[in-house]
């Protein structure tokens, strides 16, 4: 089953998060027959509540179409991050 | 001692600049300082500079916020000023629910008080209905803060933060 895989190259921060919006919906309106979203965090560690934001209205947009949603490459900091903030609850997460 | 001082113009690529810059300033003077402890500083600056961006100063390129760190061992301390107009004053002591304020439409969905102290320990966001709405990120970024062993306090426009560092293991 394909995936459609997101990688962040830059911060999830709020100086970054408009055109990663503009990116992301405009790879939606080419995509096709995937089965759910896979986020990369691989070369995340400057993130911000904008950025979390972010990441929740992917989830929500993916759980909205059907499809599965998970985070993986997340540092350490970044997994601690998200469970204070209790995403932990909505999707998988892993490094 | 001061490891760092900055003003910065009102946008979100100055936070991102400005916040870089500290971080090594830190790192360069306190050469011990863990990544983890980095990651909470580097969190925490952002949300702290954000909300006086785009809250304190609304955005308008032409207002500054001010940021300076202070060492005194074990504690760091994190100083924000932005020249919007500060917690009004009104609001402190005062309780609104679901109230529109056109002075100040940002809490328009949510219920919050500010004890006369002001600090963030009291402030409480008791109801935000949209999950992803603006007060709903605020909330979560100042709730995130706290868990993460900073104390706040607020005087005005003015913000401190502070971290005790003798406390990481």
């Amino acid at each position: 089953m394909d995936q459609l895989k997101l990688i962040i190259k830059e911060g999830l921060t709020a100086n970054n998060v408009s055109a990663y919006k503009n990116q992301f919906e405009h790879i939606l309106k080419e995509a096709d027959g995937y089965t759910g979203m896979v986020l990369d965090l691989c070369n995340t560690e400057n993130i911000d509540s904008v950025g979390v934001t972010f990441v929740i209205g992917l989830y929500k947009r993916m759980k909205g179409l059907e499809k599965s949603f998970k985070v993986i490459g997340a540092s350490n900091d970044v997994q601690m991050l998200f469970r204070l903030m209790k995403l932990d609850a909505f999707f998988e997460m892993s490094e | 001692m001061v490891l760092y001082k900055a003003s910065l113009h009102s946008n979100f690529e100055q936070v991102d600049i400005k916040v870089k810059e500290a971080l090594v300033k830190i790192e360069d003077s306190i050469p011990s300082m863990d990544g983890t402890t980095l990651f909470k500083f580097n969190f925490m600056m952002r949300e702290l500079l954000n909300n006086a961006v785009e809250h304190g100063n609304r955005m308008d390129y032409e207002k500054s916020v001010f940021i300076q760190i202070n060492y005194h061992p074990p504690y760091i301390e994190f100083l924000f000023e932005d020249e919007g107009r500060g917690i009004d004053p009104e609001v402190i002591s005062c309780e609104r629910i679901g109230e529109h304020d056109e002075r100040n439409s940002e809490i328009e969905k949510a219920y919050f008080s500010i004890e006369d102290n002001a600090t963030l320990e009291t402030l409480k966001f008791a109801k935000a209905i949209d999950f992803e709405g603006d007060i709903a990120v605020r909330h979560r970024g100042f709730e995130t803060i706290k868990q993460l062993n900073f104390s706040l306090m607020i005087e005005g426009r003015k913000l401190k933060c502070t971290y005790d560092l003798s406390k990481e293991v």
